[in-house]
């Protein structure tokens, strides 16, 4: 659980406009009614002498604590957690609580409006279902305690509070891909692998988790358990999967998890399915990200490496890439499987991609930018603008595919597949002197991703 | 023609906009700024069926105050409204107490008292009745002292004693002495107030 919590109404209470209102009134009306001999007049003062002294008799000199908190802060897109706001109130002279909070734009709230007026009695306490939409750092706090003493005739202010922080991790969709890779590198040695995975040797019997295959299931020991078991094995691969995050721009409008992506949006979720997928056949990943904005993820298996992953890619904002076009990302080892999530659009992607080409890797582009991105953009020149630009673009996407680097469009589970078993065919395929095997691949894989806008 | 498209597209926009902070208020205070409403148009209509009643300046103010008093009652608009009715009172009435002037009276009482309550919340706060419970009680001891008060002075004005102003203010202090005792904080032995 994460708390945090202010103290209103500890001093400052300013009279309101209701207890100037009141006593005001009180006087010109008795003042007006006694010089001019009015009785009426005088009695018009009577509610409003009675309200001005009955406030100012009631002056409070309590406060009231305010603490905000969350049952998770971490939380995969689109679940939900449990909020409470707890007030205090350290005396009876403070009538009403009015506390306004403050969602960010992708959280949701389940209540009517972020402003509670309460008439807190003692210790009381509300709690809300609260919902991120979007992967990344998101923020709730209390901007505004209120505090009102009777007849509103006094008043105190605090906030805003030190927020909450919550990580809304990228990760809702299920990924699916054939299990071919390009080149995979075998175990070397004696030695059987430290890590769990697709393999021969036999590592242990463990229950049945989701995504398990079904040959796997261990029939006697789930009989006699009446519990599905599995076998589990050591892997037998020694693959590396790079994967290379493009964060320099971001186009599209991000609506949240059940609305529109933006490019990032897409690149973000990609990036964590893909990766949850090999590390749970047991491959290393690792995660770069081209604008540096994400801290760099070395190789690495296991849940707690994706989790290492889901963490840093929850920091991925657009800016401007720190070193430019010059900027050498450091070369994956020969074999590595490199995907790399670009909308395509900036200075630097279809640069690296071509010199990791040129180093001999094997290279999948996915295409991130939303296929709607010229509808969304403004009118007039803006429009005109974005078709030159898209025109530039899509010149260099088939500068990439001459050099043999399929480009796919991210449609979720299986958007992999056909690239992946075209790239392995042809890799292992007996090279020709004089020209690329990989240009094949691309050439029906560009197919996915249509022709020239 | 395309100057008053624009514009009538412009007041739709408003009108829309308007529309969804309606759309956003909460129950309460839209039953707060109702019971303005009616505070307030009980009092004008009240004063406006008095036989020595004229429409004047401080009418209209009233009025359009009182207006301002629901949209926004924290501001200076119920003040403006009740100075209006005082300064309307002042010149046109004839000083008799009687059903008109308790009616004004407790009608702008409890407009200031809703004002007071409905200014503590910002129009779209999520609130439950719970808000209004502690005000039940200073309200029903203003609008009887109010009413006692009323009724105090219009039995010594009958009385025809000398020095009648001086002697009417008893009452009045009487019954506003009676409100005040009564709304003694609860920890205080001596009070009659519960919460």
């Amino acid at each position: 659980m994460t708390s945090t919590a202010v103290r209103a109404g500890s001093g400052e209470w300013r009279p309101t406009a209701a207890q100037l209102r009141a006593a005001t009134v009180a006087v010109v009306a008795l003042g007006v009614g006694v010089v001019a001999r009015r009785a009426d007049l005088m009695l018009f003062a009577v509610p409003f002498a009675i309200a001005a002294t009955w406030g100012a008799l009631r002056r409070p000199t309590a406060s009231s604590d305010v603490q905000l908190g969350v049952e998770a802060a971490s939380l995969f897109e689109g679940q939900s957690t449990r909020l409470f706001v707890a007030v205090d109130v350290g005396g009876p002279d403070i009538d009403v609580v009015t506390v306004v909070l403050e969602p960010d734009e992708f959280t949701v709230l389940d209540v009517a409006s972020p402003v509670l007026a309460m008439a807190p009695s003692g210790s009381t306490r509300r709690t809300f279902d609260l919902r991120t939409v979007r992967w990344g750092k998101r923020a709730i706090t209390v901007r505004q305690v209120v505090c009102t003493s009777p007849l509103g005739a006094y008043r105190s202010t605090k906030g805003p509070m030190r927020p909450i922080r919550m990580s809304t991790l990228p990760l809702r969709e299920t990924f699916a891909a054939v299990d071919a890779i390009p080149r995979p590198a075998g175990i070397v040695g004696l030695h059987r692998s430290r890590r769990p995975g697709d393999g021969s040797e036999f590592a242990d019997v463990r229950p049945f988790q989701l995504g398990d295959r079904l040959r796997r299931v261990n029939w006697p020991i789930s009989l006699r358990t009446g519990e599905l078991h599995v076998n589990s094995t050591w892997s037998d691969r020694d693959t590396e999967v790079v994967l290379i995050l493009d964060t320099e721009h971001d186009y599209g409008h991000s609506e949240g998890i059940d609305g529109a992506a933006s490019s990032l949006d897409t690149a973000v979720r990609a990036t964590a399915s893909i990766a949850e997928h090999y590390l749970r056949h047991g491959d290393r990943v690792s995660v770069v990200d081209l604008g540096q904005r994400v801290r760099r993820v070395p190789a690495g298996t296991g849940r707690g490496h994706l989790r290492r992953i889901l963490d840093v890619l929850v920091a991925a904002t657009p800016g401007e890439v720190r070193g430019g076009a010059r900027r050498r990302i450091r070369p994956p080892r020969h074999g590595d499987l490199v995907v790399v999530l670009s909308p395509v659009t900036g200075t630097v992607a279809a640069s690296q991609v071509a010199v990791l080409v040129a180093q001999g890797h094997t290279v999948i582009l996915i295409d991130t930018l939303p296929t709607d991105i010229v509808a969304q953009s403004e009118r007039g020149w803006a429009t005109l603008a974005w078709r030159l630009r898209l025109l530039e673009r899509q010149v260099e996407l088939d500068q990439l595919m001459d050099l043999g680097v399929p480009v796919v469009a991210w449609r979720g589970s299986g958007s992999l597949d056909e690239v992946l078993r075209r790239v392995s065919r042809l890799s292992s395929a007996p090279r020709v002197r004089g020209g690329s095997s990989l240009a094949g691949a691309s050439g029906s894989a560009s197919g996915s991703r249509g022709g020239r806008r | 023609m395309e100057a008053i498209a624009e514009r009538s597209g412009r007041l739709v926009a408003v009108a829309a906009r308007r529309y969804d902070i309606i759309r956003a208020a909460g129950a309460i205070s839209l039953a707060l700024r109702a019971t303005i409403a009616v505070a307030a148009a009980v009092a004008l209509f009240a004063m406006s069926r008095a036989e020595w009643h004229q429409v004047d300046v401080f009418f209209w103010l009233a009025m359009i105050a009182g207006a301002g008093a629901v949209v926004l009652p924290g501001s200076a608009a119920p003040l403006t409204m009740i100075i209006s009715i005082l300064f309307t009172w002042l010149i046109h009435a004839d000083g008799e107490v009687d059903g008109a002037l308790v009616v004004v009276a407790v009608s702008i009482g409890v407009l200031h008292m809703v004002c007071a309550l409905a200014a503590s919340m910002p129009m779209a706060a999520a609130a439950g009745v719970d808000v209004l419970r502690p005000w039940f009680a200073p309200l029903a001891a203003i609008v009887a002292a109010t009413v006692l008060g009323a009724l105090g002075v219009d039995a010594l004005i009958d009385a025809e004693l000398d020095g009648a102003w001086l002697v009417m203010l008893l009452p009045i202090v009487g019954t506003a002495g009676l409100a005040l005792w009564w709304a003694r904080p609860p920890d205080d032995p001596r009070s009659t107030t519960r919460r």
